[in-house]
């Protein structure tokens, strides 16, 4: 209820309403943004657009459904959009020396490497790989519908996806293989 | 390996789902400035807007004062007269102008080529066709302003000596007629009656069984007038005694008459 008086009130173009909102929204939008870019100034850049055209578009939101998972659409579909705007620049990363993990619990690595590791590990990825992976695991798209936002083949898709799971496996084993090195040698 | 892979999905989706980092302090300002902006444009737009309106208004507005005033310019009673003047005259004019017909100078009256007698005024000329036909409107201001301002009945011959003698003639028709006429003009405007005239209109009158009276000096000035022309223009007797008792129906008839007489080539 309070969130609806809110949201009418930054449909009015109440500021303070306004501040409210991205207070309450912007640390979990940013951390989206932050895995759906490279750096910690683009996921800014994310963010920035996100809230903007969140402000702008708020009167079309109908309360029909969840308001976070609103505003989580918009960024997603604003770092897609900033990915579609940079993919000249996008340089093709060459995926080779792959390494296999030992298959230990994932609590475990996550209590070894740490969110922001993972986070990094992500980030990473090159960046038609990061969003596919992110759509893929985190927005629990299929490949079709990937393949549509995207204006990919489904294939691709799923290559993609592929790919970018394996780095990001080698990536975790080499994080567990210096962690565990440092583990002894302390 | 897919197991691992599997492994790697969940374990990213486990470490990062619910993950929430603070952004800068400054994203909220950068926004809130891109805001600004937005309704800085929106304003902008909102009086362009209203700058065309005003225009359009001011245009609308302008018309309607137009309007009104001319309305009011329409509606004033002293121009209203006036205009209904002008627009009586303007629907006289596209007939034929009768209002200066005591002027006979200003009547044009021909015969062209194919025996089409042309009546009017040099702007209004009204063409009849035929030899006899007399532009029934000329006849009917005649007896309208005959009934209005009955005139002297020497005037009335006079005009109509004028009009006759205004006519264009040939020179061989006037040699030829100079010995044979009387002189009209001279019958009518001098009034003594010549022992000749009296002869013949004692005839015409035996023929026609009119009652002359006997004081017929002043009274019978149309007499004098006629008598003479009916001869000159050898009309029959029993249709001049029927419209003898009507001046203006005579004076038509004549009209007509020499009009279309044909020993008279009118040019």
């Amino acid at each position: 209820m309070q969130t609806k008086a809110l949201i009418q009130d930054c449909v009015e173009g109440d500021r303070h309403s306004q501040n409210k909102l991205y207070e309450q929204y912007a640390p979990k939008m940013f951390a989206i943004c932050m895995r759906y870019s490279k750096s910690r100034e683009e996921a800014e850049d994310i963010l920035q657009d996100g809230f903007v055209q969140l402000f702008r578009s708020l009167h079309s939101f109908k309360f029909d459904g969840s308001f976070e998972g609103w505003i989580r659409k918009i960024m997603v579909y604003t770092a897609i959009a900033n990915y579609k705007a940079k993919l000249k620049m996008h340089a093709v990363i060459n995926i080779d020396g792959m390494e296999n993990i030992a298959v230990i619990n994932n609590e475990d690595i996550i209590s070894q490497l740490g969110k922001k590791e993972l986070l990094k590990m992500v980030q990473a990825l090159p960046p038609m790989y990061r969003i596919v992976f992110n759509l893929y695991v985190f927005e629990g798209l299929k490949h079709r519908e990937i393949a549509v936002l995207l204006g990919i083949s489904e294939g691709t898709s799923k290559s993609n996806l592929f790919d970018a799971k394996a780095i990001l496996q080698s990536a975790v084993a080499n994080s567990l293989k210096i962690a565990n090195q440092n583990y002894s040698n302390g | 390996m897919d197991k691992n892979l599997h492994n790697i999905e969940d374990l990213f989706r486990k470490g990062l789902e619910d993950n929430e980092e603070m952004p800068p302090e400054n994203s909220w300002d950068r926004i809130d400035k891109i805001l600004d902006k937005d309704k800085v444009i929106s304003i902008h737009k909102k009086y362009v807007r209203l700058k065309w309106v005003s225009i359009l208004l001011l245009f609308f507005l302008a018309g309607v004062g137009m309007y009104v005033w001319n309305t009011r310019k329409n509606n004033n009673p002293e121009k209203k007269g006036i205009t209904i003047l002008k627009k009586e005259i303007k629907s006289k004019n596209n007939k034929v102008d009768l209002s200066n017909w005591d002027n006979k100078t200003d009547v044009e009256k021909r015969v062209d080529s194919t025996n089409t007698i042309v009546v009017g005024n040099h702007q209004n000329p009204v063409k009849e066709i035929g030899h006899t036909k007399i532009d029934k409107n000329i006849l009917n201001t005649e007896d309208k302003k005959s009934e209005m301002h009955p005139a002297p009945k020497k005037t009335i011959a006079s005009s109509i000596t004028k009009s006759l003698s205004s006519l264009p003639v040939s020179k061989e028709s006037k040699m030829s007629e100079e010995n044979t006429k009387p002189d009209i003009a001279k019958n009518l405007l001098n009034s003594p009656i010549t022992k000749q005239e009296k002869k013949i209109e004692n005839k015409l009158y035996n023929e026609s069984n009119i009652n002359i009276p006997a004081h017929h000096e002043g009274a019978m000035d149309v007499d004098k007038i006629l008598l003479p022309l009916i001869q000159f223009h050898s009309l029959p007797v029993n249709e001049v005694k029927s419209s003898t008792t009507d001046l203006i129906e005579t004076k038509k008839l004549l009209q007509a008459t020499a009009l279309s007489k044909p020993n008279l080539k009118i040019e």
